[in-house]
């Protein structure tokens, strides 16, 4: 089973779906971010946020993956005061409902005066609602943003177990740790972190506090990120312990802390929700067999025959 | 079922008065004894000796301000029988019945804010947090509960629903005023529902006030490709049948054929089936067999009363179909049908005629059958 606590799914298409469900992964969680051009209106902001907490919730579901959330304004929208304003508004109410495990992804993009005002408020809102955080860090002048991210935490007295720092890699992984964060990795290819990489920092630091992601969007991203880093880990001698850390137990451990999310969810979910919202893992319950042939046949012309 | 946890005592709050065991319910402040296994006084201190017959409400019963209850198995069939009154009053009743303390106290204690102050803020927060407060625990309705709810909004059918729901369909109920304001309320949250809210808002439409001002958010409902949310609106819920017209209406039964749901829960299929729907599905009936895709067998069920021509011969061929099921249906359908050679054609099916003459085939039958084997 397998977690992968950073997906921008409402980009995604259902073979990704199929293809995660297929590998076993059992839940993911969707930070509210910024959908690739910039928003004008808060009144898009708030279909984003009810198609988070909404409908992508359902479509998981019907592949028998559970799907959570993150509420908040982004870095790169904060820049526009107008809307940021707007947004701030509405971030409560949605901050409450259900399956909303932490306030994110925020943080610094270029780490202008108006992200450092937002980022700052939002950590109070996380503050007042008792949620986590997800960080998102910089990924330009990486190193100086997630040193000044962890230090404004620090100002705000926010718990650092409450907090994962995103998006790290070889340079910020150190000081993550040693000041207590979570440290999460997303395994995107050509611009963040490499799986082969990713093993090595596992063989380096362990598994304590560190979270693997995959941060797919409507980028060139990899919705396997995660099962396909462990895997690659156990083949080169990772402990089969740190891998389920790494990709599975830290996540639920860290986000789970928000009491939105829970193992029962997928293992044991209520009946309600099983009639619903949710047709179950099928592969944990011994169902259908994963078509994994028929996928990469009908993503090719080697399947010409559509029914 | 859950059973309170008490303290030595019998009472799961401490009292001033020593009480020994006592058991028995408080419902809408009448105090309904249960005879105890031993002897017991109840806190109104009237032995249980006294009763001849154990449901009478006793007087002073109510004397200790901490009043118990505690749930028991074959209480529960009683309080079902016994509650009666609006639907608030009716879920209030289940909800107590079923929550455990501080739940319980939490959603009180909404309901007396938002009593005190029913604002926008106050109504989201109320709903938003009702699955982590109460959880998502089916709502444990017996037959008795199942005839109250008719009783007291007729169409009202409760089945299925969880606590959670319950309660946001009550704090709706109870804080979402009335006429245009809640017409409006009704639809901002519908807009920015998460997708358990969206069910909950949707079943509760038989018991919010001024429904002609919700048909076009109820519309909007029906018009939702989750599953679940139209479902929220058109099955075992009196709306659609009491308010939709009969374009929407047509839309909605044959788009719960289309979206893979089923019809059989839909009230008023019978009452409302009408010519056009009857050729829309027939005509779907035709575009499915173009395809090689199968049919429904619940298809036929709204062609029947209006099989004439074409459409008969639409029916007998879905009985010469592979499947039992379908062969079933076509029968059902025409001994619906009022053509004269509806009646030739279904004593051609033999034994299927003679079932449905007996009454050992129907539609609700069918539906069993089929749900059996899927």
């Amino acid at each position: 089973m397998y977690i992968d606590p950073h997906t921008h799914m409402i980009s995604r298409t259902t073979d990704d779906y199929e293809a995660m469900a297929a590998a076993g992964i059992v839940a993911v969680i969707e930070p509210a971010f910024w959908i690739g051009q910039p928003r004008t209106s808060v009144g898009s902001y708030i279909d984003y946020l009810s198609a988070i907490v909404g409908f992508e919730r359902f479509r998981a579901g019907q592949f028998g993956i559970r799907h959570y959330c993150t509420i908040g304004l982004n870095s790169k929208e904060a820049n526009n005061e107008e809307l940021a304003e707007g947004v701030m508004e509405i971030l409560p109410r949605f901050a409450l409902k259900d399956g909303v495990v932490a306030i994110g992804e925020i943080g610094y993009d270029e780490q202008t005066e108006l992200e450092d005002k937002y980022y700052r408020l939002q950590l109070e809102l996380a503050k007042e609602l008792d949620l986590p955080v997800m960080i998102h860090t910089p990924h330009r002048d990486k190193k100086r943003g997630t040193t000044r991210s962890m230090d404004v935490c620090e100002e705000h007295g926010i718990d650092p177990t409450k907090v994962v720092i995103d998006h790290n890699n070889e340079e910020t992984v150190k000081e993550t740790l040693d000041r207590g964060f979570w440290a999460a990795f997303s395994i995107y290819p050509s611009t963040k972190m490499g799986n082969a990489r990713m093993v090595e920092i596992l063989h380096q630091y362990g598994a304590e506090r560190i979270i693997v992601d995959s941060a797919c969007d409507w980028g060139i991203s990899e919705p396997l990120g995660v099962p396909k880093t462990a895997s690659l880990a156990i083949e080169r001698g990772v402990p089969e312990e740190h891998v389920r850390l790494a990709c599975y137990q830290n996540a639920l451990d860290a986000y789970g802390q928000s009491g939105q999310m829970h193992e029962d969810d997928w293992l044991n979910p209520p009946a309600i929700d099983q009639r619903t919202l949710y047709e179950g893992n099928s592969i944990l319950r011994g169902g259908r067999e994963p078509r994994i042939d028929k996928l990469t046949a009908r993503r090719t012309m080697e399947k010409l025959e559509i029914e | 079922m859950h059973v309170r946890r008490t303290s030595a005592n019998g009472m799961d709050r401490p009292c001033s008065e020593p009480h020994p065991v006592i058991l028995g319910a408080v419902i809408n402040n009448e105090h309904y004894p249960l005879k105890a296994r031993r002897s017991g006084r109840c806190f109104g201190g009237h032995s249980n000796r006294d009763y001849d017959h154990p449901f009478r409400a006793r007087r002073g019963g109510l004397d200790c301000p901490n009043a118990p209850h505690q749930r028991m198995g074959q209480f529960k069939q009683f309080l079902g029988e016994r509650m009666s009154g609006s639907p608030s009053e009716l879920i209030r009743g289940w909800l107590r019945r079923q929550l455990p303390e501080p739940a319980e106290q939490w959603l009180d204690a909404q309901l007396a804010k938002l009593a005190k102050d029913p604002s926008e803020r106050n109504l989201q927060i109320a709903l938003g947090m009702a699955p982590r407060r109460l959880g998502k625990d089916d709502l444990a309705l017996s037959q008795g509960d199942l005839a109250a709810a008719e009783a007291a909004r007729p169409g009202w059918d409760p089945r299925g629903w969880s606590v959670d729901e319950a309660a946001r369909i009550l704090t709706l109920v109870e804080a979402g005023g009335r006429g245009e304001g809640f017409a409006k309320r009704f639809t901002a949250l519908c807009q920015t529902a998460d997708a358990g809210e969206a069910i909950a808002l949707y079943r509760g439409l038989p018991l919010y006030p001024d429904p002609e001002l919700l048909e076009a958010q109820a519309a909007e409902g029906v018009r939702s490709n989750m599953r679940a949310t139209f479902e929220a609106v058109a099955h075992r819920n009196p709306f659609p049948r009491e308010r939709f017209d009969e374009n929407r209406w047509n839309q909605m039964v044959v788009k719960a054929l289309f979206i893979g749901s089923t019809m059989q829960p839909v009230q008023g299929l019978d009452g409302r089936a009408n010519p056009a729907l009857a050729k829309i599905l027939c005509d779907y009936a035709h575009e499915r067999w173009a395809a090689g895709r199968p049919i429904a067998p619940e298809l036929w069920r709204c062609v029947g009363p209006f099989a004439q021509g074409a459409a008969l011969a639409d029916l007998k061929r879905a009985a010469e179909a592979g499947d039992e099921a379908s062969r079933k249906a076509a029968a059902l359908a025409l001994a619906a049908s009022p053509a004269p050679e509806a009646k030739a054609a279904l004593a051609a099916l033999g034994e299927l005629a003679s079932a449905i003459e007996s009454g050992g085939l129907s539609w609700e039958s069918l539906a069993q059958e089929m749900r059996q084997v899927s």
